[in-house]
């Protein structure tokens, strides 16, 4: 993480828009895909999961009015990882995953975002930016345990979904 | 109205090829129209070869047959093009002291002169024996001095001026020679007024007039891969397609060829590509998604032996079942074939605007005799076609879809290019719906094949569909299409002076097939010879099969008269065959 | 008005596996464009045959969408008939190494401006995972070559370089970011751009999914192609970045352009 994403309030916010807006298309995307793979389930959940971000992405647009971001391209931003936090790789989906599996991931992405923003938080030096970074990370916090509940709930039920129609049969 | 066909033969290197042709220029600069057919062995350099130049006092289109005289350099390797030159009783020989053993079927022939045209050149210090002959032959024609010189600067004027001149003076001690040795044949009629003394003459391959007609109905991209006997067109093609602005690109191999050409055509470009057999066999899959994606493509295919590598250098019409049928899937697309030299202009022209109007596959069908044989003629008309995507899309207005594909009545569906916004669409070898997305569902691929089907259908009825040369009385006809055209108009010609009469019907447009025109041709006909100059009578099955679905009572008879490459049909085979038959009636 | 990276999508839905890497390519690809402000009606997007080949029907641009392996050959054709488009050429490692192998050979020599992406998973995935020119010589997945194809894997990128390409990159479809910058060069380099696409195959190759802990970056672009050579050759196949970018002359070149009858030179 760059020096000056923990000191710039206009820097962070325009990592905050772009987090939680990739979030938000990519639940979409997967969404999509699940859809022309028949997974209704996953699809439906997929794009209850993009409706939630989204609605967080348009919370954190809020605290940008009036404000001008600065015009990063896409290669700019100073994630702690290739991509940013809260967007679910790909390498972790399959077409009939489970929406018990598919809440794991979403799980796992949701901590991230709670990570970076707590990160931020703990080692900004800028009042400002402290204040909002906290409050993004409760609000990370509050979807942590929502996902929780939801799989918690789902495990109770079980389900084995082993492929019975894999796509090769390895020697 | 006599006219003469000389044969020469050399191998080795004699240039009987450059002769024949500074032969023919001299010729038509004297008072001669004529026609020049070359015909070579596989060898790239010093392989055997001929030329067979036929000069009259009027346009010549055809060859007759007939060989009057035959001038050999060199008759090592003659057996291997003896059929194509059918020397008779009659025909009269000059040999060159250094052509070698005669041919075993000429041994008993004790009327054939020696002359010693390699002694004369190297007596001058030139190893150009073919130049003396071409000053003994265009002196037997009456070409003057100057008419000689100029031919022979033509042909050499990129060497030295030494070698010019040195050139010039064998030739002129060639027609010194013809004075104290002559042919002892008089030369062809003249005209009074020469081809070659007005702007209003010629001389030209087919290959270069379907280059000529290419671009100036608008082809400005073409991109190809070397092939025999393809390669002059585009040779030609290269040297001027920039002045127009355009580009040609030598591709990697033919598949490359035709994609490239596919590529420039969906950006809106005119664009062809030219090939023979082989190379049309690699495009085929291509071809195939030209026709789905609706993108214009125009291919000039030059035909050569066939099948493989066959006779690369040597004329047929064997690719026609290759043209017509060789694709995958139901491919509908039009196939044209140039009937003359001179039409190889026309032809060209009318497959560019086809091809930009419909959105299709539009192949050209001409031959290595067409292609490569050397005509006198007028200038071709003006170019009447122009390439034109008359179907083009105005960018939808704003909300509205655009339907690269829509299914409309005439079958041609709104094409957009590239740079025109609003109307992005991704053309697709995929079956796809009228929106252009990729659609594995019945109903859109009904639709799209009825639509590429149905855009086509009207071609059939254009005047340009073939050629119709009727005779008064006629109950006899003959129905040929591509190089034939010309050889079947000079039997009809014959028989007529024989007092038969016979109607010549030529097809222009082979895919899809004018059947109505062609049955209007057939009423009142008891037999239609079917001709095509390959093995199996492609075309006449063809036709068969269109005509046992149209009604079949009033068919006259179908005679199927095939015969593959390289032996030309002649005229006289021709009357002979119309003559036994008719004379039967 | 600024066009977002979304906005370059067509709303074709992909037919990719979920979890498939090409949608982090398709990705890249929008954002490269959203960075250039590409004008998607000057874009097209050509492609031939296989999974990564159904890409230009998801973005919002012209596309073509050929045969097995001919991508290059339409890609150039159109370049060189209409120089001031946007033209891209993609598609996998079989349509493009096995397939179209002489076009990528050719591509690379004759320099026209395109750029070439190829989504290199390894593998043939739309014939249902047959090994391809890419795929490891003992990868025994494929009913096809049950020993594993037992032939040694192409490298592409020093493949490019000595056949004459005039920019050579490797990207990683975990990381669409990194690849959309690499594209953003490509497409405003001049000439002959190859970006080679480390492109996970979910479905027959789940073990690329660990790619993402091998891929290294390494800043090593040179314009030297002694030094890129040396490089390439000792590579694992696993870095990522531009590694050579040296611009030569785009063919066709420019040639003073001398009106001519077309009729001229015909007079007997």
């Amino acid at each position: 993480m760059s020096a000056s994403l923990l000191e710039d309030e206009l820097l962070f916010l325009a990592h905050s828009v772009a987090l939680e807006q990739e979030a938000a298309e990519r639940l979409y995307e997967l969404a999509d895909a699940m859809q022309v793979h028949n997974n209704k389930p996953l699809h439906d959940l997929f794009l209850e999961l993009a409706g939630f971000s989204e609605r967080h992405a348009n919370e954190v647009q809020v605290h940008c009015q009036g404000k001008a971001l600065p015009p990063l391209q896409v290669w700019e931003y100073s994630w702690p990882d290739e991509e940013s936090p809260e967007v679910v790789h790909y390498s972790r989906i399959h077409y009939l995953m489970t929406p018990e599996q598919a809440l794991q991931v979403a799980l796992e992405v949701e901590q991230n975002a709670l990570n970076f923003y707590q990160d931020v938080a703990q080692r900004t030096h800028n009042t400002a930016l402290q204040q909002l970074a906290e409050g993004f990370a409760r609000e990370e916090a509050e979807h942590v345990q929502a996902v929780q509940r939801r799989l918690q709930f789902l495990q109770k039920t079980g389900m084995n979904n082993t492929d019975f129609d894999p796509p090769h049969m390895p020697a | 109205m006599r006219n003469l066909t000389i044969a020469l033969t050399g191998s080795g290197g004699t240039g009987v090829v450059a002769l024949g042709e500074m032969l023919l220029r001299a010729a038509g600069n004297t008072g001669y129209y004529g026609i020049l057919r070359k015909t070579f062995g596989p060898q790239i350099r010093g392989g055997e070869s001929a030329a067979i130049l036929r000069l009259g006092p009027q346009p010549l289109a055809s060859f007759g047959g007939e060989i009057d005289l035959l001038l050999a350099l060199d008759w090592s390797n003659f057996q291997r093009f003896a059929d194509e030159i059918p020397i008779s009783t009659s025909t009269l020989i000059i040999e060159d002291t250094a052509a070698g053993e005669r041919p075993t079927q000429l041994s008993a022939r004790d009327s054939i002169k020696t002359l010693d045209f390699s002694g004369l050149a190297q007596s001058l210090g030139s190893a150009h024996s073919n130049i003396a002959l071409l000053g003994y032959v265009a002196a037997w024609l009456n070409c003057s001095e100057e008419q000689v010189k100029a031919a022979v600067f033509q042909r050499l004027h990129k060497h030295s001026e030494e070698t010019v001149a040195l050139a010039q003076s064998v030739a002129a001690a060639g027609a010194q020679w013809q004075r104290n040795h002559p042919i002892g044949l008089s030369p062809p009629d003249a005209v009074k007024q020469a081809p070659g003394a007005t702007p209003e003459h010629w001389l030209a391959t087919g290959n270069q007039l379907a280059g000529l007609g290419a671009l100036e109905a608008g082809i400005r991209f073409v991109a190809a891969y070397p092939i025999t006997p393809a390669s002059d067109a585009l040779e030609w093609m290269a040297g001027k397609i920039e002045s127009v602005g355009g580009h040609l690109v030598q591709a990697e191999d033919e598949l490359a060829a035709v994609n490239m050409t596919i590529g420039a055509g969906y950006g809106g470009v005119p664009a062809m590509t030219a090939t023979s057999g082989p190379g049309l066999a690699l495009m085929s899959e291509a071809m195939g998604l030209a026709i789905a994606s609706e993108t214009p493509l125009v291919i000039l295919n030059v035909m050569r032996g066939g099948p493989s590598t066959g006779i690369p250098t040597k004329s047929e019409q064997s690719d026609f079942n290759l043209a017509v049928y060789g694709m995958h899937g139901d491919a509908p697309h039009v196939v044209l074939a140039a009937s003359s030299i001179a039409d190889c202009h026309f032809t060209m022209g009318w497959a560019v605007e086809i091809a930009s109007e419909r959105q299709t596959l539009v192949i050209v069908l001409s031959d290595q005799l067409l292609g490569q044989s050397m005509q006198i003629l007028p200038p071709t008309a003006t170019m009447p076609f122009k390439a034109s995507l008359t179907q083009a899309a105005l960018p939808p207005a704003e909300g509205e879809d655009y339907f690269r594909y829509l299914d409309t009545e005439s079958g041609v569906s709104p094409m957009a290019v590239p740079g025109q916004a609003g109307g992005e669409y991704t053309a697709d070898g995929l079956e796809h719906s009228q929106h252009a997305v990729p659609s594995a569902r019945a109903q859109d691929h009904e639709m799209q094949l009825d639509k590429r089907r149905r855009k086509l259908q009207s071609l059939v009825e254009s005047s340009h569909w073939g050629e119709v040369s009727r005779r008064d009385n006629a109950e006899l006809m003959i129905l040929c299409w591509g190089s034939l055209f010309p050889i079947a108009l000079e039997a009809q010609q014959r028989l007529q002076e024989r007092g038969l009469a016979v109607n010549v019907v030529n097809l222009r447009l082979l895919s899809p097939l004018p059947v109505v025109a062609l049955r209007n041709c057939m009423v009142g006909m008891t037999k239609v010879w079917v001709m095509e100059q390959n093995h199996q009578g492609q075309f006449d099955q063809y036709l068969r099969s269109h005509l046992s679905q149209s009604d079949c009572a009033d068919l006259p008879e179908l005679i199927r008269y095939c015969r593959s490459g390289p032996r030309l049909f002649t005229p006289m085979e021709i009357v002979e065959l119309v003559e036994k038959a008719g004379g039967a009636q | 008005m600024i066009l977002k990276a979304k906005q370059y999508k067509s709303g074709v839905k992909p037919i990719w596996c979920p979890g498939c890497g090409h949608y982090s390519v398709l990705n890249a690809i929008t954002k490269a464009f959203a960075a250039l402000q590409q004008a998607p009606e000057q874009a097209v997007l050509v492609s031939g045959i296989g999974c990564s080949s159904r890409l230009p029907a998801y973005v919002h641009s012209y596309g073509f969408h050929g045969v097995h392996g001919r991508a290059l050959p339409v890609a150039a054709g159109l370049k060189v008939a209409r120089p001031e488009l946007n033209v891209m050429a993609l598609g996998g490692d079989g349509d493009g190494f096995s397939i179209g192998g002489n076009h990528f050979l050719h591509a690379c020599r004759r320099n026209v401006d395109i750029v070439y992406v190829v989504m290199d998973n390894e593998v043939y995935g739309m014939t249902k995972g047959q090994a391809s020119p890419t795929t490891p010589e003992n990868w025994d997945h494929s009913k096809l070559t049950p020993h594993g194809p037992e032939v040694r894997p192409f490298q592409p990128c020093a493949l490019a370089l000595a056949a004459g390409a005039s920019f050579i990159a490797r990207g990683h479809s975990g990381d669409p970011n990194g690849l959309a910058q690499i594209l953003y060069e490509a497409v405003q380099h001049p000439g002959f751009a190859f970006v080679q696409v480390l492109s996970q195959c979910v479905t027959f190759c789940p073990e690329q999914a660990q790619w993402k802990e091998i891929v290294h970056t390494e800043d090593v672009c040179t314009s030297d192609p002694v030094a890129a050579a040396s490089f390439l050759h000792g590579d694992d196949g696993f870095a990522k970045g531009i590694f050579y970018r040296n611009p030569r002359p785009v063919w066709p070149l420019a040639h003073e352009r001398k009106e001519a009858d077309l009729r001229e030179g015909f007079r007997l």
